[in-house]
């Protein structure tokens, strides 16, 4: 409420307080109606003689100039400081409406020429000039009637202006709180109101908006004073209502009095004045339709992004940090999400808002620092993230993204690992999503519709198939063993016959007395014999095998022991002809009887 | 032996026949790795206009319906794809997961073990799978038989007519499996409920006695058929009429 102090002062005085070294400012309304009657001044922060005028064109000189001047000094901790103010004033008078503009003037100071600025006055027609001079006069017939009249609102009212009434939802309004008037007043009380459905923040007036300006509204020249700028941030779609802003002002009054002396010095009376300002609508829009990840950032921005550091242990923190800035809702972004390897910790960020409300709205910028700590060793990258927003310039969302960073993660050292792992010995494995299963990209092989293996010709085929190798199969081996029996048969037919045969070319022998031929022809007799019957072939008979052959023919043990004795002589005959001395005739009789004996008792195997 | 070349050279020629389809079949599949779903789909489902399926092609198609968020269209043709591949498993992880989407909760019967078992050893084999075991075993079969007609020894003789008897009830068995799956396939008597919503009435007509009501997605089995009406049976043992225009048989 510092401002209400300020705002007390209500006279035409431009004085301003300069620190600067030399300074030649020319200062005068920036606003006059046609006929009016105002100081053109022109302040030194020095002594300075010489002034220099420029051509005042259009405007009448009344006065001047008219110099003052005021020195202070200061000694401040025994130091002394001085400063000298000389002030030239001109009255002039605006003749005709127009724009014009004072060229700058010029003075010497410290033997140097100053030129001061220019200044640029609007000249108006003015409303109803009578107005103000029938204050003075005919101003108070009874009080509530000046009253009335001295709140008017041709003499004192507030606006509360907004740069825009057509916005989106977290576009930046600026609204301006403004008290126009003509009056010498004091604020008493104001009630500022309540911004429903906007985010609101104060802006810090510079100090050259803090002065009052002129300005002409239907004609009339107010003093404008801006009590207020606000950043207005609507944060709902809509139509959105701004309620009347009411102030109490304490206006003072000229008081008609009979004394005289109260005449002459001008009796003041303190009037209470209400004003308010008017209902201001703004029209809210809905954004369009925004793309997925769209966290209702509103305005003009730039992204940047880095890392501390990308080669590290396991188990060391480690910090990205986001700075948006820009002008926009800074306030109404939030933290970016990264997608970080699902086996990191991740902490939660750091906001960091850095901005200032101006009148372009609001600017600076939003810092996220983001800490995690990856707890294994590994090659790790951490994908840019999107940051999207709403242009308001363009009408359309935008969309920055992050830096990719890559991380090179050493093994941590072993005490740091140890206590990570004691901790939680074992971990579930942790399912981040689910989905269905990968098309299968290897087969494929297609059938015909409704044609299958089974139940095919084929496959019955394949049946008959083996089945018919089968029966042939049974059939050749059946006729093969057939044949084997009809061989075997037939060699023990002829078994007898050949052994006939043997034993009659060993009678011969007898009958020439021909021992050798005659053992000779005796042995094949026998073993012929035996190989025919017993179906086994020469080569394989020997004695030991014969004996078991004959016992599995059942033949008795005393006819193979006769046998056995023949084919001992016989073979010790071959071998030895002199150890032998039995007679041919009888062994020839022995064979006989032996054979004849085999024929006998050889059956089928048992 | 003239009868078998000409087969063998019949197979050729349909083996010779498929390439077209299956070269089809790979570009509708780089399609889907292209995450062009729809394409993909519009490939997959031509090359089933040309006549030719498989379990892959059911599979990957029931894949990209699933994508595109057609989780009933999904389930039928994972369902197709179970006939064809029964004991895969990404097949039955993808069906379960598509069917997480069906808005109704049926409970199936409880079955006694055996018959889980066995329907669980059915469905390990396709009928083609089947029907190679059972000529396996029939070859085997006759292996054994031939060995206790010709060998000599009398232990052999008796394990070999074990073994041919063995042999006997596995082909048996697996042609019967086969014949099983073999009629799955051909017969379908289970669909999958395509309306948003179905109510199962009591009689085969639109007044009868409304009994309850099902969603899309659900699987029912086919009882039989009646003028545009059909009997059908939930897992759960429910049963009622519908409609036959609101399922589709798999």
């Amino acid at each position: 409420m510092i401002r209400k102090i300020v705002f007390i002062l209500l006279l035409l005085s431009t004085v301003g307080v300069f620190a600067a070294e030399n300074e030649f400012r020319m200062s005068a309304p920036n606003i006059v109606s046609v006929g009016d009657q105002f100081s053109l001044t022109l302040m030194l922060n020095n002594s300075g003689d010489d002034l220099r005028m420029p051509e005042i064109e259009n405007f009448d000189v009344l006065m001047g100039p008219s110099v003052s001047s005021s020195r202070s000094i200061q000694i401040i901790n025994g130091k002394t400081s001085q400063s000298t103010n000389y002030t030239y004033t001109f009255v002039l008078k605006a003749n005709k409406e127009g724009t014009f503009t004072i060229s700058p003037a010029s003075i010497k100071a410290d033997r140097q020429v100053i030129q001061s600025n220019s200044v640029q006055i609007q000249v108006i027609k003015g409303r109803n000039q009578s107005t103000q001079s029938q204050q003075g006069t005919s101003g108070g017939n009874s009080q509530s009637a000046s009253s009335a009249e001295v709140g008017s609102r041709d003499n004192l009212f507030i606006r509360f202006e907004t740069n825009k009434t057509n916005v989106y939802k977290g576009e930046i309004i600026i609204a301006t709180f403004k008290l126009y008037s003509r009056v010498a007043l004091s604020v008493v009380d104001q009630t500022l109101p309540s911004f429903e459905g906007f985010w609101s923040q104060d802006i810090d007036l510079p100090p050259a908006e803090q002065t009052r300006t002129q300005e002409a509204v239907d004609g009339i020249i107010y003093q404008v004073y801006t009590l207020q700028k606000k950043v207005l941030i609507p944060q709902q779609a809509g139509a959105l209502k701004i309620e009347p802003a009411e102030m109490v002002f304490n206006v003072q009054q000229r008081v008609r009095s009979q004394s005289v002396f109260d005449d002459f010095f001008g009796s003041v009376q303190n009037v209470q004045v209400k004003a308010k300002s008017d209902r201001v609508n703004i029209n809210v829009k809905d954004l369009p339709p925004a793309p997925a990840g769209f966290s209702g950032a509103v305005g003009k921005f730039t992204l940047s992004s880095t890392i501390d550091k990308t080669n590290i242990k396991a188990n060391e923190a480690i910090t990205i940090n986001i700075k948006i800035d820009g002008t926009g809702n800074l306030k109404h972004i939030n933290a970016l999400k990264f997608n970080f390897p699902p086996d990191f910790e991740v902490y939660d960020p750091k906001t960091d808002y850095n901005y200032s409300a101006s009148g372009a709205g609001l600017s600076g910028s939003t810092k996220f620092e983001q800490v995690f700590i990856p707890r294994y060793q590994g090659r790790f990258s951490i994908p840019a993230v999107p940051f999207i927003y709403f242009d308001t310039d363009s009408k359309s969302y935008k969309t920055l993204y992050t830096n990719e960073f890559e991380l090179n993660v050493a093994k941590g050292d072993a005490d740091q690992n140890t206590t990570v792992v004691s901790s939680m010995s074992k971990e579930d494995v942790k399912y981040i999503g689910k989905d269905i299963r990968y098309i299968k990209n290897n087969d494929l092989s297609l059938s015909q519709k409704s044609q299958s293996f089974f139940g095919s010709f084929g496959f019955y085929f394949t049946y008959i198939l083996s089945l018919l190798a089968f029966a042939a199969l049974v059939v050749f081996k059946r006729k093969q063993l057939q044949e084997n029996a009809n061989v075997a048969l037939m060699r023990n037919k002829k078994a007898s016959k050949m052994a006939r045969k043997h034993l009659n070319a060993a009678s011969v022998c007898v009958k020439n007395n021909n021992r050798d031929e005659f053992f000779d022809a005796l042995t094949r007799a026998f073993w012929g014999y035996l190989s025919d019957k017993l179906t086994l072939p020469i080569s394989e008979l020997n004695r030991e095998n014969a004996r078991t052959t004959l016992t599995e023919y059942s033949v008795n043990n005393a006819t193979i022991d006769e046998f056995m004795q023949l084919v001992d002589t016989c073979e010790m005959a071959r071998f030895a002809p002199t150890a032998v001395h039995d007679s041919i005739q009888e062994l020839y009789e022995k064979g006989e009887k032996v054979i004849s004996e085999f024929e006998k008792q050889i059956r089928k195997k048992a | 032996m003239k009868r078998l070349v000409t087969s063998i050279i019949l197979l050729l020629a349909v083996v010779a026949l498929n390439a077209q389809p299956a070269e089809l079949l790979k570009k509708a599949n780089e399609l889907y790795s292209a995450n062009k779903i729809q394409e993909a789909i519009t490939s997959y489902e031509s090359i089933l206009k040309q006549g030719y399926e498989s379990g892959a092609l059911y599979y990957n198609l029931g894949n990209a319906y699933y994508k595109t968020d057609d989780k009933a269209r999904a389930i039928l043709y994972f369902e197709r794809a179970k006939l064809f591949i029964p004991g895969d498993d990404d097949v039955q992880f993808n069906l379960e997961l598509a069917n997480q989407f069906v808005v109704d909760k049926i409970n199936p019967l409880p079955r006694p073990f055996f018959v889980k078992w066995g329907q669980g050893i059915v469905n390990s084999q396709t009928a083609n799978g089947w029907a190679v075991f059972s000529i396996v075993t029939f070859i085997l079969l006759l292996v054994g038989a031939a060995g206790y007609i010709f060998l000599n020894s009398p232990g052999l003789k008796k394990i070999s007519f074990v073994a041919a008897a063995v042999m006997l009830v596995f082909s048996l068995s697996t042609f019967g499996c086969a014949s099983k799956q073999k009629s799955k396939i051909t017969h379908r008597n289970h669909a999958i409920v395509f309306s948003p919503t179905v109510t199962v009435k009591a009689s085969p007509d639109e007044s009868g006695t409304s009994l309850f009501v099902i969603h899309e997605g659900v699987k029912i089995e086919i009882k039989e058929e009646l003028s545009g009406w059909a009997n059908i049976k939930l897992e759960d043992g429910n049963s009622g009429w519908v409609k036959k225009e609101v399922f589709e048989r798999i």
